[in-house]
C-alpha cells in the first residue's frame, strides 16, 4: 500500500509533460492549414465580398452612400439623424465625420484580406490553375474597389499591395493618388485577363470581367484619361453580354434584378440571417409620417394592407429638395425617381420610387432581399459620352448620350448641342436623372470640380450644407485617431486635406 | 477606548443589577490575574444561575456577594473560563489561562493551513456563520464590505448574477481582474458559477492577498484567491448523526425606480421636440397617448424561497458532511429567477493511523430563468405608449415616434421563452499518507464538470418578428466542459522545539480542461406551441449551426514553499511556483517563474514587552514577491481566420477572412507587490485589527492597444505598459461587551486603493470606452487612475444668439435653448482635444460595519456598506437629461428651457436633434458614493428542552433594507461592464439589485 501511494505519486510527479502543453488547434483554422484545395481558395475569395458587404459599405443603410449620395445634389435624410448630419451640414472636422472612420477600416479590411489571399493563392500548387486565375481576377478586381474609394474619399492613401505584417502597415505614411490609380488599372486590365465574361446560377453576383472594366472606366474618368475610359467604355457597350433594358422601368424590376443592363452589384436574400439587408428600409416611407392629411392615415394604411403592403420603413432616404425641384417634369424616368402620392393620397415626403418596395410579406422590415446593383450598363453610356466629349469627340457623345435619353422621354428628346461646355452640363445633368440614388453622385461632382458650388446653390432644407461648405471639404479628413496612432499621415499634407 | 468600554460593561452590570435579589448574601473579594501574575481588567464575575455579576477593576480586583452554595464564573475573552464553587471563601485569588484554542486558530492558506500566529502573509478571514441564511444564492454576493481591501461590487442585480471583485485593485487592464476561487482546493478558475455552491455548506472562507499567499498559485494568482472550505465532519462532536434543517422564505422588491417624465408630459414633449427640430409631430392625434409606467409592469414582487438539510458526524474511522438544499428565487423583472437543486457529499475515511482518504463532492442542478427584456432597449417604450391596444389582449406594438414596431417589454416578458439549464459536479478525492509523523504525502484528483444548455424562442407575433415577417426564432446552445485538477504535495514539519519549527511544503500539480461549444438556429417557425422544440420545423434557408472548441488548456506546475519560525518569535516564509501553459505554447513564453519571500516578528512576545499593559498582540509582518496571470485566450498567439455564410443568388456558401493576425510574443503579465502589516491586540484581545499597507506593480500589462485602422484592425493585444496599486487596509475587531444575556460586537473594515497609470508603451492615453455615439468616455492615462472619465464641460444651455455667435461655429449643433460645451483649448473646434479628465471610478475609501448583538436569546446583526468619493459614468444622462426625440427623459425635464423659463439649465426638447450632439460631457457624470443598510438580522433562539429538538431558532432577515445615494438610476452599483477590468462604474439601467425581506426557521435533532 505504501509503496503503492509513494511509486504513484513519483511518476504523476515526473511525468512528461512537453506534449503535455501543446495547444489543441480543433475548431480554429489558420493561414496555416487552410488554402489547401479549390474550394478554401474560393471560400476565400468569397471573404472578400463579405469584406463589402459590412454596415460601413454596402450593407447598411448608413453605409457608403453617407459619402456617395449624401453631400451632394441628389439625395438627403427626410429629419436630422445622427451619423448622417456632419455630411449634410458640412461641419466636417477630424473628430466630426459620421462613419466615415468605419468606411476606412472596412476598406483597409478588405485591402488586408484581398493581399492576403493574393499571396497564398498565386502559385499555390495544392490550387488548380482556373481557380488561382479566377480568385486572383477577383481578389484583384476587389482590392482596386476598395483604393477605388479610398482616393475618392481621402485623396492620398497608405498603399500596400503585399501581405505586409500589421506593424509595417501601421505605420504608413500616404501615397499619391495618382500612383495608386495607374497600379489599379493595371491590375483591373490583368484581372479583365481572368474573369469570365458572365456568371451562372449560384455564381450569379460575382464579379465578371466587365465589372473589373467598368471600375477601370471609373478610374480613367478620375485620371481624365478620356480615351481610356472611352476605349473600355466603348468595349462594354459593344462587346459585353450587357444590354440596356428596354425600359427604364424594367432596370429596377424586384424578379429580375440581376437583369442584362446589371453588370455589378451586391445580393442580398430574404431570410437568410445575416445576408439580408435593411437598407430599403432607409428608402421606405414610415406611416407615421404619411399622408400628408393625418386624419387619413388609418384609410390609407386600410389601403396599403390589402395590397399586401405597409409603410413601414425609416422613411430617411429621400431625394434632395433640389432634385425634386429640378426634375423635368416630363421625364419618364420621374415616376421611378420621385414618388409624391400613393394610391391617390398626396405624401409628405417625397420617395425614391426605384428602391422602395412596400410589400411586406416579400419584402419585410428588417428581412429584405434586393440586391444593391452597384454598376450598370446605362452608366457606362454616360461615361462614354462624357469621354467622348471631353475628348472632342461631341457626335460620339451625343450619341451615347442620347441612347440613355430614347427611353427617357417620349416623344423623343434628343440633346443636339455640340458646344463642349453645353453638352458637358447636359451629361452631368443626365447622370443625376439617370441614375439618382443608385450611383456616386458627389463623387461625379467632385471630379467634375463642381461639389462646391454645387452644392452652395442647392435647395438643402433643414441641413446647412450650402451655408458651410469649404472647398477643402471635398476630400475628408484622416481622423485625428488615425493620425494620433500613425503620425506619418501627416509627412506628406501637414494641413491633413486643409484641415489643420 | 479602554475607559469607554469599561464604562459602558459597567453600565450594563449595573442595569442587569437592579433586579432586587432577596436572598441574604456573604461578601466575596478576590482578585484576577493573568499567568504573569498581571490584574487583568474587565473579567466578568457572574454567579452562575442568577443575573447577578461584577466586572473587575484596574488591577483585576472584584467584589460580588454570594451564597456559599453557587458558583463563580470567571470569563474574559481570550481565556478560559473558570467556575469556582463558593463554599465558605470570601477571598478569591485567580489566575486565568490563556484561551489556547484562539493561539491555534488557523487560517487557510493555498495547499495547507497555517497558525494565525505563524502566518506572515496577509490573509483576511470571513467568518461564514454571518454570510449563513442571507437570501443570496451565491457566496459573492454576500462578501461586500466583510474583508478589508476586498472590493465588491453587484454588477447585476438578476437572479444569480455574479459579483465584481476586486482584491486590492484592479491589475490588469485587458484581462480579468477577478480573484481565483479554490473551493476546497480545487482550483475552480475566476469564472466559476457559485451559484453552484450552497452558501451555508460553506464553513470559512480566506482571502489571501499579499505575495506569499498568492504567489503559489503562480500565473493564476495575481488578482488574489479565495479560499471556500465547506463543512465537514470534523466540526461534529459525537458519534451521533446531528441533523440539520434551515427554511426560509421571502419578498424582493424594486428598490428604486427612475423618475422619467409621464405620458402625457412625455407627449407634450415630443410635439415640442418636433417643432424645435423641424420633423413632423407623432404626437398630434393626442387622443392616442397613454400614460404607461412601464417600470411598474416589468418589475414584480418576487418569491424567495430555500430550504437546507444537512446531517454531520464523527465516527472513529468516518467524518461525515451530507447535504441537501433547495433554492427558488423569482427575479424582480418578470419573468428572470433562479432555481437550484444541490446535493453535498464530504467524508474523510481514517483507513489507519497513517493513511486518510476522503472526497469532496459538489452536485448542482440548476434552472436559470434569463432577462427577457433588456431595460437599456426599453428606454425607447415611452411612457406615452399604451402596453395594449383597447382590447387589452393584444400588446401596443407601434413604435409612432420611430415608426415601425416597437420592442413592447411586456410582449417580450409574455412572449419570449429563454432560460439556461446548468448541471455541475465538482469532486475531490484526496489520500494522505504519513510514514512519519513528520512527513505527509497527499494526493488529489478530481473532475469538475459543467453541461449547460439555453433554450430560446422569439415567436413571430413579437412586433419586430412580425413585421420583418420572419414567424418564430428559436435557438439551442450546449456547452460542456470538464477540467481535471491533479495534485501531489509532499509536506515535512518538524518541531525543534517548543519555539522552533520548520515546515516545508514541495508539490507537482498539472491542470486540464476544455470547453466544447454547439448551437443550431433557425427562423420561420410557425407554431408558437413548438417553442424550440423542434427546430427542423423552420426555413431551411435559415438554419444555422456552429461548433466550437474553447479554452482548451492544460497547464503544469511546480510549486514549494518554507516556513521557518525561530524562538517563536521570527518567521520567515519563502514560496515559489513554476507554471508552463499551453495558452502560451505558440510563444516563446511557456513557462514561468514566480518567488516570493516574508518575515513577521511577532512583537508582544519580546522580553521587553512583557510588562506593558497597551498591547495583547503586536506583530510585524511583511512580504514581497511576485505573482502573474495567464490573462490571454487559447490560440491568442495563433493567427486565425474566421468563417461566416455568404449568399450568391440564394445560394448559401462560406467566406473566409482574417480574423486575427499571429502574435507569438504574448507572455504573462506579472504583479509584483510588497505588503507591510501590523496585527495588534488591547485589552486582552477585545480590540483586535490588523493595518496593511501594499504596493503592486503589474508589468508586461496586456492590452487591446488601438492600432491604425488601416490594418484592417481596430486593436491589437500586446503586452505593453505597467500600472500600480497601493493602498491601505484596515481591519477592527470590537467585543464592546461580552456578558452572559447581552453581547455587541463589533467588525469595521475599511480600505482605500489608488491606482495609477504608470506606462503604456509610448501612447500618453488609450481610450477604453466610447459612447455609441459622442466619444470617448473613458481612458486610461498615464500618471493617472486606471479609467478615468473624460469629457468636456457641460456650461448649461445656451441663453441667446449672441452667446452662440461668440462661441462661433464650433462643429456641433448650437441653438438657443440646446447645450454649450467648453471648447477646452480654443481652437473653434468641439472636439476630442477638448476632454478633460472629469471623474474617476475608484471610491477614495470603502468599507463596511457589521455589529452584532445579542440579548438572551436574541441575536441582531446588522451590517452596513458603502462606498465614499466614486464617481459614476451614467450613459442614459445622454438622452434622459439633454433629451431625445424616440427615448423616455428624466421627470427633471419639466423644467427645462424654453423662452418661458429661459434661465434653465436644462436643455430644452429638440435641443439636441441626435445623440450625437450631446459628446461625452461632464454632466454625464454622478456620485458613486452610497450607504447601504446591506443586511438587518434578528434572530430568536427558542430555549427548547427537548431530546428530540437540540436547537430552535427562527429568524428574520432584511437586505438592501435602505441605500443613500444620490443616484438618478435604478443603482450605483449595477454596472455595465460588470467584471471588465478597466472601465468600472459605467452605467446605463442595468438590473437593479432587489431589497429583500425574509424569514427562516433553523433546527438542530
Amino acid at each position: 500500500m505504501k509503496r503503492i501511494i509513494i511509486l504513484l505519486f513519483l511518476a504523476l510527479t515526473f511525468t512528461s509533460c512537453e506534449d503535455f502543453l501543446s495547444e489543441n488547434v480543433r475548431g480554429v483554422i489558420s493561414p496555416n492549414n487552410f488554402y489547401n484545395s479549390d474550394q478554401e481558395a474560393i471560400q476565400a475569395a468569397n471573404g472578400l465580398y463579405l469584406d463589402f458587404r459590412t454596415g460601413n459599405l454596402y450593407k447598411g443603410w448608413q453605409g457608403i452612400t453617407a459619402w456617395t449620395f449624401f453631400g451632394s445634389d441628389e439625395m438627403m435624410p427626410s429629419r436630422i439623424f445622427g451619423g448622417l448630419a456632419p455630411i449634410m451640414d458640412y461641419n466636417l472636422t477630424e473628430t466630426n465625420y459620421g462613419n466615415a472612420y468605419g468606411v476606412w477600416r472596412d476598406l483597409y479590411s478588405a485591402i488586408g484580406d484581398a493581399n492576403s489571399v493574393l499571396v497564398n493563392v498565386d502559385g499555390n500548387s495544392k490550387i488548380s490553375k482556373a481557380t488561382q486565375d479566377l480568385v486572383i481576377g477577383e481578389a484583384l478586381f476587389l482590392r482596386a474597389l476598395a483604393y477605388y474609394h479610398l482616393t475618392a474619399l481621402w485623396g492620398d492613401v497608405p498603399y500596400f499591395l503585399e501581405d505586409l505584417p500589421l506593424d509595417e502597415v501601421a505605420v504608413l505614411g500616404r501615397e499619391d493618388m495618382t500612383k495608386i490609380r495607374n497600379q489599379m488599372i493595371q491590375d483591373l486590365i490583368k484581372s479583365e485577363t481572368l474573369l469570365p465574361s458572365a456568371n451562372q446560377g449560384p455564381n450569379i453576383g460575382r464579379a465578371t470581367k466587365w465589372s473589373a472594366k467598368f471600375l477601370r472606366t471609373r478610374f480613367y474618368l478620375w485620371q481624365k484619361n478620356w480615351t481610356g475610359a472611352l476605349e473600355t467604355a466603348q468595349d462594354i457597350i459593344n462587346n459585353s453580354p450587357h444590354k440596356l433594358m428596354p425600359t427604364y422601368g424594367a432596370v429596377f424590376d424586384l424578379n429580375n434584378q440581376f437583369n442584362s443592363e446589371a453588370i455589378f452589384g451586391f445580393d442580398y436574400t430574404k431570410d437568410s440571417p445575416n445576408n439580408s439587408q435593411d437598407i430599403t428600409d432607409s428608402f421606405n416611407p414610415r406611416l407615421r409620417d404619411e399622408p400628408k392629411v393625418a386624419s387619413k392615415r388609418n384609410e390609407f394604411a386600410a389601403k396599403l394592407a390589402a395590397r399586401n403592403e405597409e409603410f413601414n420603413g425609416y422613411g430617411l432616404n429621400v431625394p434632395l429638395n433640389d432634385l425634386i425641384d429640378k426634375f423635368p417634369k416630363n421625364d419618364l424616368r420621374r415616376p421611378y425617381t420621385l414618388l409624391n402620392s400613393y394610391l391617390g393620397y398626396d405624401l409628405t415626403f417625397t420617395y425614391l420610387t426605384k428602391r422602395t418596395n412596400f410589400d411586406f410579406v416579400n419584402s419585410p422590415r428588417g428581412n429584405h432581399g434586393e440586391a444593391w446593383i452597384t454598376m450598370r450598363l446605362g452608366q457606362v453610356y454616360l461615361m462614354a459620352a462624357e469621354a467622348a466629349n471631353e475628348a472632342g469627340k461631341p457626335s460620339e457623345a451625343l450619341s451615347y448620350l442620347n441612347k440613355i435619353r430614347e427611353r427617357a422621354y417620349s416623344p423623343a428628346n434628343p440633346v443636339t448641342t455640340t458646344n463642349q461646355a453645353e453638352l458637358r452640363k447636359a451629361i452631368q445633368d443626365e447622370y443625376k436623372w439617370e441614375l439618382a440614388g443608385e450611383s456616386e453622385r458627389r463623387y461625379d461632382l467632385i471630379r467634375w470640380g463642381i461639389l462646391v458650388e454645387t452644392v452652395q446653390k442647392a435647395n438643402y432644407g433643414i441641413f446647412k450644407g450650402p451655408e458651410n461648405i469649404k472647398p477643402y471639404m471635398v476630400k475628408l479628413p484622416i481622423p485625428q485617431q488615425e493620425i494620433d496612432l500613425n503620425p506619418n499621415l501627416l509627412e506628406s499634407d501637414p494641413t491633413n486635406n486643409g484641415y489643420r | 477606548m479602554k475607559r469607554t468600554l469599561l464604562f459602558i460593561n459597567t453600565l450594563l452590570m449595573a442595569l442587569l443589577l437592579l433586579s432586587p435579589d432577596t436572598l441574604a448574601q456573604s461578601r466575596v473579594t478576590g482578585r484576577v490575574v493573568d499567568a504573569n501574575n498581571q490584574g487583568l481588567v474587565g473579567v466578568s464575575v457572574t454567579v452562575k444561575g442568577t443575573t447577578r455579576g461584577v466586572i473587575t477593576g484596574n488591577e483585576g480586583d472584584f467584589a460580588i456577594d454570594a451564597q456559599p452554595d453557587q458558583q463563580l464564573v470567571f470569563s474574559y475573552i481570550g481565556y478560559q473560563t473558570q467556575t469556582l464553587p463558593v463554599g465558605n471563601r470570601t477571598q478569591f485569588n485567580i489566575t486565568l489561562a490563556e484561551d489556547a484554542a484562539l493561539l491555534n486558530e488557523v487560517v487557510v492558506v493555498g495547499y495547507g493551513t497555517t497558525r494565525k500566529t505563524d502566518l506572515t502573509g496577509a490573509v483576511g478571514q470571513v467568518d461564514a456563520k454571518q454570510l449563513n441564511d442571507l437570501p443570496v444564492s451565491r457566496v459573492d454576493q454576500a462578501l461586500q464590505g466583510r474583508a478589508a481591501g476586498v472590493l465588491v461590487t453587484s454588477a447585476n442585480g438578476s437572479p444569480g448574477a455574479r459579483s465584481t471583485i476586486r482584491i486590492r485593485g484592479g491589475n490588469s487592464i485587458n484581462a480579468d481582474n477577478e480573484p481565483l476561487y479554490v473551493i476546497d482546493g480545487f482550483i475552480v478558475g475566476t469564472d466559476f458559477n457559485l451559484n453552484n455552491i450552497n452558501t451555508n455548506d460553506i464553513e470559512s472562507i480566506d482571502v489571501l492577498k499579499d505575495a506569499t499567499a498568492i504567489s503559489i498559485y503562480g500565473t493564476r494568482g495575481a488578482n488574489g484567491v479565495i479560499m471556500v472550505t465547506t463543512k465537514s465532519g470534523d466540526a461534529f462532536k459525537g458519534s451521533k448523526p446531528s441533523v440539520s434543517v434551515n427554511l426560509y422564505r421571502g419578498v424582493q422588491t424594486l428598490a428604486r425606480k427612475i423618475d422619467y417624465l409621464n405620458g402625457f408630459e412625455r407627449a407634450d414633449y415630443g410635439t415640442e421636440f418636433a417643432k424645435n427640430s423641424s420633423s413632423v409631430d407623432p404626437f398630434a392625434d393626442k387622443s392616442e397617448v397613454a400614460n404607461t409606467d412601464w417600470q411598474d409592469l416589468i418589475s414584480q414582487n418576487g418569491a424567495i424561497s430555500n430550504m437546507d438539510v444537512s446531517v454531520g458526524g464523527n465516527t472513529k474511522d468516518l467524518n461525515y458532511y451530507v447535504s441537501a438544499n433547495y433554492f427558488n428565487q423569482e427575479g424582480i423583472i418578470k419573468g428572470t429567477g433562479l432555481e437550484r437543486y444541490n446535493l453535498r457529499v464530504n467524508l474523510d475515511f481514517k483507513l489507519s493511523s497513517k493513511v486518510k482518504a476522503g472526497i469532496r463532492l459538489n452536485g448542482t442542478f440548476l434552472k436559470t430563468d434569463n432577462d427577457k427584456v433588456d431595460l437599456w432597449a426599453m428606454r425607447s417604450a415611452l411612457t406615452s405608449y399604451p402596453a395594449y391596444y383597447p382590447d387589452g389582449t393584444t400588446f401596443w406594438d407601434q413604435n409612432i415616434v420611430q415608426g415601425g414596431p416597437l420592442a413592447n417589454p411586456l410582449a417580450d416578458i409574455s412572449l419570449r421563452t429563454d432560460f439556461t439549464y446548468g448541471t455541475n459536479l465538482l469532486s475531490t478525492a484526496y489520500v494522505e499518507y504519513s510514514p512519519w509523523k513528520n512527513l505527509t504525502f497527499r494526493s488529489t484528483i478530481g473532475p469538475k464538470i459543467n453541461w449547460g444548455k439555453t433554450n430560446q424562442f422569439a415567436p413571430g407575433n413579437l412586433p419586430a418578428r412580425a413585421a420583418a415577417q420572419q414567424g418564430g426564432l428559436a435557438r439551442i446552445d450546449e456547452s460542456f466542459s470538464y477540467d481535471i485538477l491533479q495534485e501531489n504535495t509532499v509536506t515535512f514539519n518538524k518541531d525543534f522545539n517548543a519555539n522552533n519549527r520548520i515546515n516545508l511544503l514541495a508539490g507537482f500539480t498539472w491542470q486540464k480542461g476544455l470547453n466544447e461549444t454547439a448551437y443550431a438556429q433557425t427562423q420561420g417557425l410557425s407554431i408558437n406551441a413548438i417553442n424550440y422544440d423542434n427546430l427542423s420545423l423552420g426555413d431551411p434557408l435559415s438554419y444555422r449551426i456552429g461548433s466550437d472548441l474553447k479554452n482548451s488548456r492544460q497547464l503544469v506546475s511546480w510549486l514549494a514553499r518554507a516556513n521557518y519560525t525561530l524562538n517563536d518569535k521570527y518567521i520567515f516564509t519563502a514560496v515559489g511556483r513554476v507554471d508552463g501553459a499551453s495558452v502560451y505554447a505558440g510563444s516563446n513564453n511557456a513557462y514561468a517563474f514566480f518567488p516570493s519571500v516574508a518575515f513577521a516578528w511577532r512583537i508582544i512576545d519580546e522580553p521587553f514587552m512583557k510588562n506593558q499593559k497597551i498591547f495583547s498582540n503586536l506583530k510585524l509582518r511583511s512580504s514581497f514577491g511576485s505573482a502573474g496571470k495567464e490573462s490571454i485566450d487559447p490560440y491568442s498567439t495563433l493567427a486565425v481566420l474566421s468563417n461566416n455564410i455568404l449568399v450568391f443568388n440564394d445560394t448559401q456558401t462560406i467566406g473566409i477572412q482574417r480574423g486575427r493576425p499571429a502574435n507569438p510574443e504574448l507572455k504573462w503579465e506579472t504583479t509584483d507587490q510588497l505588503d507591510i502589516g501590523l496585527e495588534f491586540g488591547f485589552v486582552n484581545n477585545r480590540i483586535t485589527g490588523e493595518i496593511d499597507y501594499y504596493y503592486k506593480k503589474t508589468k508586461d500589462l496586456l492590452l487591446a492597444r488601438q492600432i491604425p485602422k488601416v490594418t484592417g484592425f481596430d486593436t491589437k493585444l500586446e503586452n505593453i505598459g505597467s500600472i500600480q496599486n497601493q493602498g491601505l487596509e484596515f481591519l477592527l475587531n470590537t467585543i464592546n461587551v461580552d456578558k452572559r444575556d447581552f453581547g455587541w460586537k463589533s467588525t469595521l473594515t475599511l480600505s482605500g486603493n489608488r491606482s495609477k497609470v504608470l506606462n503604456l508603451a509610448g501612447v500618453d492615453e488609450i481610450i477604453i470606452y466610447n459612447l455609441e455615439q459622442g466619444g470617448p468616455g473613458a481612458k486610461l492615462i498615464t500618471g493617472r487612475p486606471v479609467g478615468v472619465f473624460t469629457g468636456v464641460q457641460y456650461l448649461g444651455t445656451y441663453k441667446s444668439q449672441e452667446e452662440i455667435d461668440a462661441d462661433g461655429n464650433l462643429g456641433i449643433r448650437q441653438v438657443v435653448g440646446g447645450p454649450r460645451f467648453k471648447d477646452e483649448n480654443g481652437d473653434g473646434k468641439i472636439n476630442n482635444d477638448d476632454h478633460v479628465v472629469m471623474g474617476n471610478p475608484e471610491p477614495i475609501i470603502f468599507g463596511g460595519m457589521n455589529n452584532s448583538f445579542r440579548y438572551k436569546n436574541f441575536t441582531l446583526d446588522f451590517f452596513l456598506q458603502g462606498t465614499l468619493g466614486n464617481d459614476i459614468y451614467h450613459e442614459y444622462n445622454q438622452q434622459g437629461f439633454f433629451g431625445l426625440s424616440e427615448t423616455n427623459v428624466y421627470a427633471e425635464q419639466r423644467n427645462r428651457w424654453s423662452p418661458e423659463n429661459p434661465t434653465s439649465n436644462i436643455p430644452k426638447a429638440g435641443g439636441i436633434a441626435s445623440l450625437s450632439d450631446v459628446v461625452s460631457n461632464s454632466a454625464m457624470l454622478e456620485d458613486g458614493s452610497h450607504l447601504r443598510l446591506k443586511t438587518l438580522k434578528l434572530e430568536y433562539n427558542l430555549p427548547l428542552q427537548s431530546k428530540v429538538i437540540k436547537g430552535l431558532s427562527v429568524y428574520a432577515v432584511g437586505s438592501n433594507v435602505f441605500l443613500i445615494s444620490k443616484f438618478r438610476g435604478y443603482d450605483p452599483e449595477a454596472t455595465r461592464f460588470g467584471t471588465n477590468s478597466t472601465v468600472r462604474g459605467v452605467i446605463r439601467n442595468q438590473y437593479p439589485n432587489a431589497k429583500t425581506y425574509t424569514v427562516g426557521l433553523k433546527a438542530n435533532f
